[in-house]
C-alpha cells in the first residue's frame, strides 16, 4: 500500500473513532435484539394469542437480524459515508491535505477504503455474534449466515460507492448526508416493488433481497455481481469526481 | 525561485488575478500586499496547486505548476484560515504531513521532534490541536508547511493571530530560512511586517499587478519624502526650496518635510545644513511603506 494512503487511512480511523464502533455497535444491537425478540415472544405474548403464532426459532431470528441490518445498517452506513466524503470539503480540511504532494483520489479512495472496511467489519462480527446468540434458539448452520452475510457485503459496497459518490458531489454534510438516505431509501422501495420480476437482478439491492432470502432458501452467491458492478462503476466516479472538485 | 508569468484566474466572471508576472529570486522573501480581494490568496493558492489558472503560466522551483504533484513536494504552504484536524494531536499531526510527503519513519519522527523544538511547539506535542489558541495553531501550520524541507514556502497571513513577541520571532524564522537558500512569498496586511522580513514586494490591486521590485525604489517611488526633526528646522524652509530637486517643502515646528526627486542627496543635505546652522538631528526619516501603499491603492486599500 503506498504510504500516503496509509497514512491517510490511519487519519479517517482516527477521526472516525466514534462513528464506526458505533456502527458495530447498532448491528450488533440489531442481532441481539433480533434473537431476544424471539426468544421472548412466547413470554411476552398473551396466553391466548400464543396459538395463533407459529413457533419461531434461530431462522427467524437471522432473517429478522438481516432485515434490519438491511433497513437501518445500510442507512447508518449510507450518512457516514456521504457525510465524511463532504465534511472534508464543508470544514476546509481538503486544502490542508491537499497542499501536500498526494494524489486528490488517494484523500477519497482513503475515505472509501475505511468507510467499507469498518462497515464489512461490522457486518461480520455482527453476523457471528448473531449467530452464536441465536443458538439459543436452536442450531443453525453458520455456512447458511456466512453466505447471507457475504451477499448483503456486495449491498453495502454498493451503498458506500453511491453514498461516496453523492459525498463528493456536495459541499455541505447535511445535503451529503441526507441525500445518500434519500438514495437507500428509494433505492429499497424500487428493489421491493421489482420484487419477483426480472427487473429486480438488475436493480442495485438485489444482493440484499437475496441475502434475506438465503436465510430459508438454498441461493447462488452471483447475486452479487450486479450490486458489485453497480459498486465498481459508482467507486469510480466518486473518486474521479472527488479529484476533479473545485 | 518562483517565477510567474501572464497569470490569470477567473472564478466565472469574477476576476481573481489577471496576467500577473513576477520573478522571486533562490533565497529572497517577497512580500505579496494588496487590499482585501486585490489575488493575494488566488496568487498563493495557484502558486501551491491548489487551484487551476485560467491562463498562463508559473514556475516554481523550475517545475512548472502544471505538474501538481512534483511542485506539492517542492513547497510548503501556510494558508490564511488556521483550519486543523482537532481530533489530531500536534505530533500526530506533524506526522500526518510528514507520512503525506513519503518521509521514512525514523527520519519523520526526529524531524518532526527538530521542527517542534524549532518552533516551540514541544511543550504541546501531545495537545489535541482543537485545543490549541490561533497562535499555536498557526506555528502548528508552519510546522507542516516545513516538514517536507521545502525549497518555497507561501504564506498566506503568516503572522495573523499571533502576539508580538511571535510576530517578531516568526519573521526572524522566515528570514533565517531565506538566508539558508528557501525562497519565500508571503502575504500580509501588516506593512512595517513586510518591510522587516522582505526584500521585494509585489502590490496586487484589483487582481492585477500594480508593483513589483525592491522596497527601497517602491518608497521612493511613490512617496519621496524625507522628514527631519530639529529644533528651529523649520527657518530653513526657504533655504532648501530649489535644493536637491525638491518639488515641495512643508515646514512645521521642529520639522521639516521634503518632496525630492533625489533622497539620497536630501538626506546627506539635509544633515549637512543642520550641521552648518548647528542645529541638532533628533530625526531624520523616510516616511514608511505605509505612506507609499496608499499612495498607490488608494484610500480603499488601507491596510
Amino acid at each position: 500500500m503506498q504510504p500516503e494512503l496509509e497514512a491517510l487511512i490511519w487519519k479517517e480511523l482516527k477521526e472516525r473513532k466514534l462513528a464506526y464502533p458505533s456502527l458495530a455497535a447498532v448491528m450488533l444491537i440489531l442481532g441481539a435484539a433480533s434473537v431476544a425478540v424471539v426468544y421472548a415472544l412466547p413470554e411476552i405474548l398473551p396466553e391466548e394469542l400464543r396459538g395463533m403464532i407459529p413457533e419461531l426459532g434461530a431462522e427467524d431470528a437471522i432473517a429478522d437480524y438481516f432485515e434490519n441490518t438491511a433497513q437501518i445498517a445500510l442507512l447508518l452506513i449510507a450518512v457516514v459515508t456521504s457525510t465524511s466524503m463532504a465534511k472534508e470539503v464543508e470544514k476546509g480540511t481538503l486544502e490542508l491535505l491537499l497542499a501536500h504532494p498526494v494524489r486528490r483520489e488517494l484523500v477519497a479512495l482513503a475515505k472509501l477504503t475505511s468507510s467499507l472496511a469498518a462497515s464489512l467489519g461490522s457486518l461480520a462480527l455482527a453476523s457471528l455474534a448473531t449467530w452464536a446468540y441465536s443458538r439459543i434458539l436452536g442450531p443453525y448452520p453458520l455456512a447458511k449466515v456466512l453466505k447471507a452475510a457475504l451477499l448483503m457485503s456486495a449491498s453495502i459496497a454498493y451503498t458506500c460507492a453511491s453514498s461516496a459518490l453523492l459525498g463528493s458531489l456536495f459541499r455541505a454534510q447535511l445535503s451529503a448526508g441526507a441525500s445518500a438516505a434519500a438514495l437507500h431509501i428509494a433505492s429499497l422501495v424500487a428493489q421491493g416493488l421489482a420484487s419477483g420480476h426480472w427487473v429486480a437482478k438488475l436493480l442495485p439491492h438485489y444482493s440484499t433481497q437475496m441475502a434475506l432470502a438465503a436465510v430459508t432458501k438454498e441461493i447462488s452467491l452471483k447475486a452479487a455481481l450486479t450490486p458489485l458492478a453497480y459498486a465498481t462503476l459508482l467507486a469510480l466516479a466518486a473518486l474521479v469526481t472527488y479529484a476533479r472538485r473545485k | 525561485m518562483i517565477e510567474v508569468r501572464n497569470l490569470t484566474k477567473y472564478y466565472g466572471s469574477i476576476r481573481g488575478v489577471e496576467d500577473l508576472s513576477l520573478k522571486v529570486p533562490k533565497g529572497a522573501v517577497c512580500g505579496l500586499i494588496g487590499p482585501n480581494g486585490a489575488g493575494k490568496t488566488t496568487t498563493l493558492k495557484l502558486l501551491c496547486c491548489l487551484l487551476k489558472p485560467t491562463s498562463g503560466e508559473a514556475w516554481v522551483a523550475g517545475v512548472s505548476i502544471r505538474e501538481e504533484l512534483k511542485v506539492k513536494k517542492l513547497i510548503g504552504y501556510l494558508p490564511e484560515s488556521q483550519i486543523l484536524y482537532g481530533f489530531l494531536t500536534v505530533r500526530e499531526h506533524i506526522e500526518l504531513a510528514g507520512r503525506l510527503h513519503k518521509l521514512p519513519r525514523a527520519e519523520l519522527k526526529a524531524k518532526a521532534k527538530a521542527l517542534m523544538e524549532e518552533l516551540k511547539l514541544s511543550q504541546l506535542e501531545d495537545r489535541r490541536c482543537g485545543a490549541l489558541s490561533l497562535g499555536q495553531r498557526r506555528r502548528v501550520g508552519l510546522a507542516l508547511a516545513l516538514i517536507g524541507d521545502p525549497e518555497v514556502l507561501l504564506l498566506d497571513e503568516p503572522t495573523s493571530g499571533l502576539d508580538p513577541a511571535q510576530r517578531a520571532s516568526l519573521l526572524k524564522l522566515i528570514k533565517a530560512m531565506a538566508e539558508e537558500g528557501r525562497t519565500v512569498l508571503l502575504s500580509s496586511h501588516v506593512l512595517h511586517e513586510v518591510s522587516e522580513a522582505c526584500s521585494t514586494i509585489a502590490v496586487l490591486r484589483e487582481g492585477r499587478l500594480a508593483y513589483h521590485g525592491s522596497l527601497e525604489e517602491f518608497r521612493e517611488r511613490y512617496c519621496p519624502i524625507v522628514e527631519v526633526e530639529a529644533p528651529g528646522v523649520e527657518k530653513l524652509e526657504s533655504e532648501v526650496k530649489g535644493m536637491w530637486g525638491a518639488k515641495s517643502v512643508k515646514a512645521e515646528r521642529g520639522k521639516l518635510t521634503v518632496e525630492a526627486s533625489d533622497l539620497d542627496a536630501a538626506r546627506v543635505g539635509l544633515v549637512k545644513l543642520l550641521a552648518a546652522h548647528s542645529l541638532p538631528v533628533r530625526s531624520l526619516r523616510s516616511p514608511g511603506l505605509e505612506e507609499a501603499y496608499l499612495k498607490l491603492v488608494g484610500e480603499e486599500g488601507a491596510a
